[in-house]
Formats: C-alpha cells, sequence, structure tokens
C-alpha cells in the first residue's frame, strides 16, 4: 500500500524538494512528466517540516485494517509505521 | 557470557528535603576482561590465538550512555597487552595504545580502566600490541542509547567479521617483507600471458606486463593477505553462525569488521538492508542491496525477512578470495543457498594512483571495451595514450557506457568500484548523512595535506613517504578544526583510524557529513575529513590494516592546549611493538 508512495518520496528527495530538515515547497510543482508531480497533496496523507503539526480526518464506512506509515525513503523500512485497525 | 563478566549497578536515590522527591540515577558498572591464550576453530583449521574471558571473538560489552565503567583487565598471556576501545571518546590515558596512553599491561598485572560513556551504538575492541588482534584479541561493544534511536527493531544482534589466517601474524609480516607477492595466490601466470597474447598481440601484452612491473605491482594486489578463513561471531563458513527470526520481525545487525586486511562486501539475497548507523553514529536511513565493510568500520542496518525460510548473510572478500557466511533463520538448523562470489576485481592502471595529473588526462575513448563483467578485457596496453594535455578531451558521459554509477571514493576507471551483485543498490559513503549532527559546521581552521605512500615489494607503508619510527607527531591545536586531506598514492585502500576525536567525512553535505572513526581511502583518490579537536592527550592515527600500521603507516597525534587537568606526561618518543 506504502510502495507506491515511498517511490514518489524518493523521487522528492532526489530532486531536492525534500532535505533533512527542511522542505523547497516550491519546488513541489515542478513536472515530472507522465503527469506526476512532487505536490504530495493526497488527502489521506500530510508533509511536516521539524515541529509542525497537522489534522488529517478520516471516516470509515466499514472495517479496516490499515497501516500508517512515514514514507520519506528509509523511515518505513526503520520503523516508522504501525497499524490501526477499525472494528 | 562468561561468569568472570560481572556487572553491579549501583542506583542511588536522592531525597530532597519538603516533599520533592528527586530520583537520580548514577550507573556505574564493573567489568572484567582477561587476555588469555585460547584455541580457535575457524572449520577449515584450529590455531593457538589471543582472546578474552577464553574466547575469541571476546564477549559483547554491553554499556549504557550515562554510565561511568570501570574495565578490569587482566594479562594472562606471557607477553605485554593492551586494549583500545575502538571508536570511544575518552581521556586518552585509557585509550589503550602502548607508549601513546600508557606502558600497556605486563604479564599477570591488572590494568584499570575508568572512564564515562557519552555515546551509544555499536564499536569494538581490540589489543593494540604486536599481532594480538589478528591473532583473535577483539570483542564487540553495544552501548544502548540513553533516549530511543530513531528506529525500531525486535532483534539485535551483533554479526563481526575476522579474518583468521592459519600463520601467525607476526609469521605473516615476515613473509610479506621477504616477499610481497608471498600470500597473493591470484598471480597472472604463464597461461594468463599466452591468453592475453592471443586476445591482445605479443607487443601489447609485454608493454603491458612491463608497466606493470615497473610499479611494483600487480592488478590482483588487492589483499595482500590471502589463505585466510573469514569468520563471522567466531563462526567460519561451514560452522555458520546464525541469528534466530520470527517472520515480519524487523532485526538489527551490527556489522562489524575485525578483520586484520580484509575488506567484506557484505549482502542478504532476499533482503534489503537499510542502513542506520556508520561507525556508531546514526546516519539518515538508506535502504541497500549490499554494502562494502572496511576494515575498522561498523554499520548497523534493519532488516525485516517476511518470510519463514532462511537467509544466508553473504560477505565476500574484496579480492574474492574467500567469503565469510552466516545465517538468519526461524529455526536453528534452517540453512539458505550459499551464493557464487561476483568475479575477482582486477586492478586498473587507475588504481595506480600514480599520478592523478596523468589520470585526468587519460582518454577514456579508448575504454570503451571495458566491461564491468569482464574487467580482464581491458587493454592496458591502451592506455599509453595517457597524457596530461588531453585533458580537455574528458568527458565524463563515457564513463557511464563502462555501466557503473559513478562514485566519487573511487578514482575514474578503477577496477575496485563495486557492483551490487543482484544488480541493485550499493552503498556509496556518498550516501552516508548524520541523522543528528556532533558538531556545529564551520570552517576547518587549516588543512594537513596526508599522502599514504608505500613501496609494495620492501613491504613498507608510510605517510608522506616517511615511516612511523623515524616520523615527528602531528601537533594539533586544542580548539581547532583540522581538515585532513588524504591522498592515496598506493594501488592499496587504507582504512584510516584517528583515535580519541571524530573523522567528520566530507560527502559534500555540509552540516550533515558524517562523523566516522575510520575513514576508507581507495587507490587513487583523495579524501577529506574535518576533526574538531576537543580533547587534550596525544593519540594514535594509524592505517588499520595490521600489516599496514605495522610497516609504517602510523602518526602519533599531539593535542597541545585545552584544559588544564589533562596534563601530559610524554613518554619518550618510540616505535609500535
Amino acid at each position: 500500500m506504502h510502495a507506491e508512495h515511498q517511490e514518489e518520496m524518493m523521487m522528492m528527495m532526489e530532486h531536492g524538494v525534500l532535505e533533512a530538515d527542511k522542505i523547497n515547497r516550491d519546488m513541489m510543482k515542478m513536472d515530472m512528466g507522465n503527469g506526476k508531480t512532487m505536490e504530495h497533496n493526497d488527502p489521506n496523507s500530510a508533509l511536516l517540516e521539524p515541529k509542525e503539526s497537522a489534522e488529517i480526518i478520516w471516516k470509515f464506512a466499514d472495517a479496516a485494517k490499515l497501516e500508517f506509515a512515514c514514507n520519506v525513503p528509509g523511515h518505513y523500512a526503520s520503523g516508522m509505521m504501525g497499524e490501526v485497525h477499525f472494528e | 557470557m562468561k561468569k568472570s563478566f560481572m556487572r553491579t549497578l549501583q542506583v542511588g536515590i536522592l531525597l530532597a528535603a519538603g516533599t520533592l522527591i528527586i530520583p537520580t540515577l548514577s550507573v556505574a558498572g564493573t567489568y572484567d576482561l582477561t587476555v588469555d591464550r585460547v584455541l580457535i576453530d575457524t572449520g577449515n583449521f584450529t590455531k593457538q590465538g589471543i582472546g578474552y574471558n577464553g574466547k575469541s571473538p571476546g564477549p559483547v560489552l554491553r554499556f549504557k550512555e550515562g554510565e561511568d565503567v570501570t574495565i578490569n583487565v587482566t594479562n594472562n598471556l606471557d607477553v605485554s597487552t593492551s586494549v583500545h576501545w575502538h571508536g570511544m571518546i575518552l581521556p586518552f590515558q585509557m585509550d589503550g595504545v602502548p607508549k601513546i596512553s600508557y606502558p600497556g599491561i605486563e604479564p599477570g598485572e591488572t590494568f584499570t580502566y575508568k572512564f564515562p560513556i557519552n555515546q551509544s551504538g555499536t564499536f569494538w575492541f581490540h589489543s593494540h600490541s604486536g599481532f594480538q588482534e589478528p591473532d583473535g584479541a577483539y570483542g564487540s561493544i553495544v552501548i544502548e542509547p540513553k533516549n530511543r534511536d530513531p528506529f525500531r527493531f525486535d532483534k539485535d544482534y551483533v554479526v563481526q567479521f575476522t579474518d583468521t589466517h592459519p600463520h601467525s601474524g607476526k609469521r605473516i609480516l615476515r613473509n610479506l617483507k621477504m616477499a610481497a607477492d608471498y600470500y597473493n595466490r591470484k598471480q597472472q601466470t604463464l597461461g594468463d600471458f599466452f591468453a592475453d597474447v592471443s586476445k591482445n598481440g605479443l607487443s601489447a601484452t609485454v608493454s603491458n606486463r612491463m608497466a606493470w612491473g615497473d610499479m611494483r605491482m600487480m592488478p590482483t594486489d588487492i589483499e595482500d593477505v590471502q589463505g585466510f578463513t573469514p569468520l563471522i561471531n567466531g563462526k567460519g563458513p561451514v560452522q555458520n553462525w546464525t541469528g534466530l527470526f520470527t517472520p515480519k520481525e524487523r532485526i538489527r545487525l551490527r556489522f562489524i569488521n575485525s578483520s586484520a586486511m580484509t575488506y567484506f562486501d557484505v549482502r542478504i539475497p532476499g533482503l534489503k538492508m537499510t542502513v542506520v548507523a556508520a561507525d556508531g553514529n546514526n546516519v539518515q536511513p538508506v535502504t541497500v542491496d549490499e554494502l562494502r565493510l572496511g576494515v575498522a568500520e561498523t554499520y548497523d542496518v534493519i532488516v525485516r525477512p517476511m518470510d519463514d525460510k532462511a537467509y544466508t548473510i553473504f560477505g565476500a572478500s574484496m579480492g574474492r578470495t574467500a567469503y565469510a557466511r552466516a545465517t538468519l533463520a526461524p529455526r536453528d538448523g534452517m540453512v539458505a543457498d550459499i551464493p557464487e562470489m561476483t568475479e575477482s576485481p582486477l586492478l586498473t592502471m587507475a588504481d595506480m594512483g600514480m599520478d592523478h595529473g596523468d589520470m585526468e588526462g587519460m582518454d577514456h575513448s579508448t575504454m570503451k571495451g571495458m566491461d564491468k563483467g569482464d574487467m580482464k578485457s581491458m587493454d592496458h596496453s591502451t592506455m599509453k595514450g595517457m597524457d596530461k594535455g588531453g585533458m580537455k578531451g574528458m568527458d565524463h558521459s563515457n564513463m557511464k557506457s563502462m555501466g557503473k554509477e559513478e562514485d566519487n571514493f573511487y578514482t575514474n576507471g578503477s577496477g575496485l568500484v563495486p557492483d551490487a551483485a543482484n544488480g541493485g543498490k550499493f552503498l556509496s559513503y556518498a550516501d552516508l548523512k548524520a541523522q543528528k549532527p556532533l558538531f556545529a559546521d564551520r570552517e576547518a581552521t587549516r588543512e594537513i595535506e596526508l599522502r599514504l605512500t608505500g613501496n609494495m615489494e620492501r613491504y613498507i607503508w608510510s605517510i608522506n613517504g616517511v615511516k612511523y619510527e623515524d616520523a615527528e607527531p602531528i601537533v594539533l591545536q586544542y580548539g581547532e578544526r583540522v581538515r585532513f586531506k588524504f591522498v592515496n598514492e598506493t594501488m592499496m585502500t587504507h582504512p584510516m583510524h584517528l583515535h580519541g576525536m571524530w573523522s567528520i567525512l566530507d560527502v559534500g553535505a555540509g552540516k550533515w557529513n558524517p562523523a566516522k572513526h575510520t575513514i576508507s581511502v581507495a587507490p587513487g583518490t583523495t579524501v577529506y575529513s574535518e576533526t574538531e579537536v576537543d580533547v587534550p592527550g596525544q593519540w594514535a592515527f594509524h592505517c588499520h590494516l595490521s600489516y599496514h600500521m605495522d610497516a609504517g603507516m602510523f602518526r602519533k597525534v599531539v593535542v597541545e592546549g585545552g584544559p588544564k587537568t589533562a596534563s601530559i606526561d610524554l613518554p619518550e618518543k618510540g616505535a609500535m611493538q
């Protein structure tokens, strides 16, 4: 579920949008071809610089078992993920 | 762990007046190490060696950040010994280098080390006397951080490599001094000569062989000492050290290379490795298929096997003369396939590092025939076209046709540039970025050039052409930030280790440059590291290849100034034993 998003974030890292401690938001609109951008604007995600916070509101119509995760390269793999179960 | 290895915890609770209760935790551990003659069984041969607490490798010393440790080291040998805590930041008198930190530990004596632990991560310890370390005197250190690490794991294993040789260290050096190629079992043969003649023609082959002869080396000079058995946690490939896991668990592997001479290219077929620390310091996580573990370096990786099956930890030596093998498995006794070693690299003229100017003038167009899969097809005779005047003709785009991603930590055209066996991502120094920089970034106050030099045939290794016993110490001033420029003028890779202070490796990432204790410098390259001179005292600085260090690639570093309490009682200048 997160693999595709991890690819997008890898692209953001490689193009200098994501630095270790800041986000170059002006670069996020760059046209990456094939209709791809690096806007990171999916409603189920938030992109935060150090010390920032944000809210995501979810509505569940059905029961679900989901993983939530940070998809910055290497972060998921080093354990920045968890599971959430809605019954 | 042996019974003689004890730990005591003292927890003091301070009751303050009034309603306030302020608990203060003072953690102090006491540890005992004995230095003993031991038998080492590699599965291929058994040898007399040296170990700690009756075993080689010695125990895993587990400390906690903030702890004050006391370590009693008792020498049960009939010769002097010492213990150096590799990568630990501590007062210089506790650093364990004979004639620099202290006189050493005489037979029958106990030396008590006392120092505070102000760091966390994976480190190791070893004897700094003679060839006791190659003979087995090493162990590992795992320091739990005060605050939790920025990664999660369910299992935690030390994976400590070494290259155990049937000969004693003393005998190996004697043989190398007698004939530098004594242990080179991969020499080009008369058969190779005729094969090259039929492929490249007689004159090209002869002139190629003569060029290498002039340079006093051979394209197979990647490992000076061959014929060893690689061990992981004391187990040879047949004995197969095994770490257990439950599928979907995250496993932290603490790779440590305690070899005397051998670099390992480490992979776990079927698993990606997320590198989370290098030389004990956390790095921004980077996921790779394979990494090169330099002598004395450590890397911590996290792997997550999803399936109920075994995986092989495979470490091929850089010269592909031997491999280390261990297993991660859900149950004891399960094994996975042992992969084939990829083809042995051959040094190229580029690795000679004879003259950087020449290298830049190399006409890359003549290198099109080069194919990473078959380095032997490289025609050295075409390199006679090397011409300083031709620098303008340099075209990096041609390098891409070699099928290798450019890695600035290898010289252009190097035969040593590693390729992941599965065609995936191979860790480069350029990928290492500090998770949390230890020091504020600032301009270095001065630069010190260290040319790594040597004469292979005479087996003399030196810095700036001068070997240790003839050299003056490097004098640093407390409070300065020194930029070291390593220029490798030899054809060997040298892991340079500065004691007592961090080496901030310049990977071009500014404030994110990672702090390491060992900087590997490939042939023909120039690598920079910076050091905040923040401790007084005198320290060792050397190539960590045991026989290079002994042969003179070593300096004493003296830090002048700084806190008065650390007055230096200088022992007389003397050679390492």
